[in-house]
């Protein structure tokens, strides 16, 4: 199911926040799971076993490597989790691109799996193995109850688009959560900004990016070029973070704090920045569970570069099963051993609208190899960008204008502008003021929000390749 | 104690915002069509194992739940307004421009056109009569001035310039339509020309074929409906549009009209019972029907055969006055064939007539090869 449509909005959403609200303390979890499972065979009835089966495998490896604490039983507790959960990626995920890419280099014609990959495996995947790590660490400990664990599991808040939910960011709140009136009315604000994220800008900005992409590229001009991947670029940003500020508002209303994925990326005035705002629970999972245990910065600068290397390209496969990502990640790598190497200390000395700039054609640019279905196309694509293709033709003056309102708002909307704007006047107002303000503000979102979901128009789900 | 109160007003106000339209449907009886979209609604899908499977029992199902929201026409209309104020002007492939609304035609490719006029010489070498292509233009090239931001049409004179010089005689009606653009030729609301529009049109192919036309002033113009609201109007879904008029032309000719063969004939042109339908320009000649036979008003021996799209739907009141008789075949749903059919009925020419995005874009126009 997706947050911006009509089942989960108007049927599932109310259903769930009232069995939630009716369920005693000890059935919160069970509510909670039932809840999360109609959600995700809503969308996958039948890969609703996978999770299940995931679920399971590290309940029973925490258990295991817990009790064998100190001893070989854990590390293969541990060796287990990590071959499960690898092993439902490697074949789910990436077992076509291998088989396809053992072709090609061999000549082979073995051939290609063709599973559809599972919406959401790449998140709960990574969920259970950090807590199997987690529990093997000694960091928290095993979960007993198997609803409680299999809730967090699958918890469908964050279920399909993230964030990360850690095992330890949420272990208390498994056990004893209370959502307060003020919980749940700035959960559901929070949750009303992100789908009007989604709703009103991302899928906007989309639009205007499947309308150029569509042109073929030989009549696309540089301009338009321009235009399309500034679209994708918001509508990336907004599609994702408004998720995110589904995810937290949603948690927020069920008595859960989920950490924060996104603050203000676009603002960044390195690449390295960049990537401490932008998806941060992705970027804090790869780092606590793949860099450091690599090694980190502890054996030398060589290393260090090598770790940096391998995790992303981890990260970038991350992302989808295609070279395409695998090239993102590593176009990132290099910016990110550049960054630390050389250009970090210059651009901490430069003025600070040189590293913005920087940075924002780096994202720019990295989002040409992300947007397309295959590097090959992002490389056409980033050649009408630079290539000297005709500056106008393509209708850049047509898109342009009908796209001049939107853009300028999108701008303001990923800066941090508006959260200042709203700290200050929320001060000289008082608290009841804006209050009162922001409630208005969330009858007009919901309400555009839900002219746009009546519209049924453009509303593509980006996440189902991750 | 006034933080929980506006805490509580901002809860009440979200769960009511969500609930409320579940809890109206559910009261509301559903609707079947939605006469704004021009569209039908999906209904309650039935339950079954395979479709729970399969997922398509929960598509269905999400789009049942969007497609009967309550006052979903007003919110749609909103959602148009909103995405107009942030600057777009094209909704569905129309253009919101200076007091019309444009279908747009760019993208029509070279290709195409050319098989397509391939078919149609295929089927005037068959025949010993003479054979005319007539493209009827869109909206946006005889008003580009109305196209919002000058719009992005591409220059469409190298695939009017493909069709001539071929084994039929090219009747290009830009001329023809660009001299009366002051008048009400297109609708404002819909993709089709009026049936002034098309009178023009015919007057041209007329003249080409030496037919002695009765003159436009003739004809007794009659308002058959002032609400009109096109295609473009269903598309587009902007508040506040104007709409458009609906006129017949009777030239004083009883006018014999039978459909697809059947026995009965009838009198005149109109089916006026479709002027409270979804689809009023179904109007004239009871909308795309596959083969309509006119005995006209002329006692002069012309017979036409007509091969169309819905363009000539409101032509044929004024070729129907000038001929003895027109048949009017839509390869859409026609399937006999065209050039036997023409021999078959006597006829003495043949008018092929398209809009020129249909042309290029329909799939159908190869079956005139069949029999030639």
């Amino acid at each position: 199911m997706v947050f911006s449509g009509a089942a989960f909005l108007f049927y599932f959403l109310p259903l769930a926040l009232a069995l939630n609200a009716l369920a005693p303390g000890r059935w919160k979890n069970a509510a909670l799971f039932l809840c999360s499972l109609v959600f995700y065979a809503w969308g996958e009835p039948v890969y609703v076993l996978l999770l299940l089966f995931s679920s399971v495998a590290d309940y029973l490896c925490g258990l295991l490597a817990e009790s064998q604490r100190g001893r070989t039983g854990a590390k293969w507790a541990l060796g287990l989790s990590l071959f499960v959960n690898l092993s439902l990626l490697g074949a789910f995920k990436y077992a076509g691109l291998f088989v396809s890419s053992f072709n090609t280099l061999t000549g082979l014609q073995l051939p290609v799996p063709q599973l559809r990959l599972p919406i959401g495996i790449s998140f709960y995947t990574f969920q259970t193995m950090s807590y199997t790590i987690d529990v093997y660490r000694g960091r928290v400990r095993a979960q007993r109850d198997f609803i409680a664990f299999a809730a967090f599991v699958s918890m469908f808040p964050q279920l399909v688009a993230g964030p990360i939910v850690r095992y330890s960011d949420i272990e208390n709140s498994l056990l004893d959560r209370r959502a307060t009136l003020r919980d749940y009315s700035d959960g559901a604000w929070r949750f009303t900004v992100g789908l009007s994220k989604k709703l009103l800008l991302a899928n906007a900005a989309g639009q205007a990016f499947e309308n150029i992409r569509q042109t073929a590229f030989s009549d696309l001009g540089a301009a338009a070029a321009w235009l399309g991947i500034v679209c994708f670029f918001f509508q990336i940003y907004f599609d994702f973070s408004g998720y995110s500020d589904m995810a937290v508002g949603l948690g927020r209303m069920l008595g859960f704090t989920f950490p924060e994925n996104f603050d203000h990326p676009y603002a960044s005035t390195s690449v390295t920045e960049f990537w401490r705002r932008w998806h941060m629970s992705l970027s804090a999972w790869f780092r606590d569970y793949v860099y450091i245990p690599l090694g980190g910065n502890r054996k030398g600068l060589k290393r260090q570069i090598l770790n940096l290397l391998i995790t992303w390209l981890l990260t970038g496969l991350w992302h989808g099963a295609g070279w395409n990502f695998a090239l993102w990640g590593l176009y990132y790598f290099a910016f990110l051993a550049l960054e630390k190497l050389w250009l970090g200390k210059r651009l901490q000395r430069a003025p600070r609208a040189v590293g913005w700039a920087y940075t924002l054609l780096v994202t720019l640019v990295g989002w040409t190899l992300f947007a397309f279905d295959s590097a090959r196309e992002g490389g056409q694509y980033l050649l009408r960008m630079f290539a000297g293709a005709p500056l106008l033709s393509g209708g850049f003056l047509y898109r342009f204008r009908s796209l001049w309102p939107l853009l300028p708002l999108m701008a303001l909307a990923a800066s941090p502008l508006p959260a200042r704007l709203w700290g200050m006047c929320a001060k000289r107002m008082g608290e009841k003021a804006a209050g009162a303000l922001r409630l208005l503000a969330m009858a007009a979102l919901l309400l555009l929000s839900i002219a746009s979901v009546a519209s049924g128009g453009y509303d593509p789900f980006l996440y189902f390749r991750f | 104690m006034r933080k929980v109160s506006l805490a509580g007003a901002a809860a009440v106000l979200f769960t009511a915002l969500l609930v409320l339209p579940s809890f109206l449907s559910l009261l509301l009886p559903d609707r079947y069509v939605s006469e704004r979209e021009r569209r039908g609604l999906q209904q309650r899908p039935t339950f079954s194992a395979a479709g729970l499977l399969s997922g398509r029992y929960m598509q269905e199902l999400e789009t049942y739940f969007s497609d009967q929201l309550p006052l979903r026409d007003g919110l749609a209309s909103l959602n148009a307004g909103l995405s107009f104020c942030l600057g777009q002007r094209e909704f569905a492939s129309f253009y919101v421009g200076d007091g019309r609304l444009l279908q747009a035609q760019r993208g029509l490719n070279q290709e195409d056109m050319e098989k397509n006029l391939s078919y149609v010489e295929a089927l005037a070498a068959s025949l010993d009569v003479p054979v005319t292509l007539a493209l009827a233009p869109g909206s946006a090239e005889i008003y580009p001035e109305a196209l919002p931001y000058g719009g992005m049409e591409d220059d469409l004179s190298p695939l009017y310039d493909s069709a001539k010089g071929r084994a039929f005689s090219l009747l290009d009606l830009r001329p023809a339509l660009l001299a009366h653009k002051n008048e009400d030729i297109y609708f404002k609301t819909d993709h089709h020309w009026t049936s002034l529009g098309a009178a023009y049109a015919w007057a041209a192919y007329a003249e080409q074929n030496g037919i002695d036309a009765l003159p436009l002033g003739e004809y007794e113009e009659r308002p058959l409906s002032d609400t009109f609201y096109g295609t473009g109007w269903a598309a587009v879904g902007l508040p506040g549009l104007p709409a458009d008029t609906l006129f017949s032309y009777d030239g004083g000719q009883p006018l014999k009209l039978t459909q697809n063969g059947d026995e009965k004939e009838r009198d005149g042109l109109l089916f006026e019972e479709h002027l409270n339908s979804a689809d009023p320009y179904a109007v004239y000649l009871n909308g795309n029907q596959p083969l309509i036979t006119i005995q006209g008003g002329a006692a002069n021996g012309r017979r036409l055969l007509i091969v169309k799209d819905s363009f000539a739907n409101c032509l044929a009141q004024f070729a129907a006055t000038d001929v003895e008789r027109v048949d009017l075949i839509d390869l859409r749903a026609f399937r006999g064939d065209v050039a036997s059919y023409a021999r078959e009925m006597g006829a003495t020419e043949l008018l092929v007539l398209y809009n020129i995005k249909n042309f290029c874009e329909d799939k159908n126009l190869y079956l005139l090869k069949k029999g030639s």
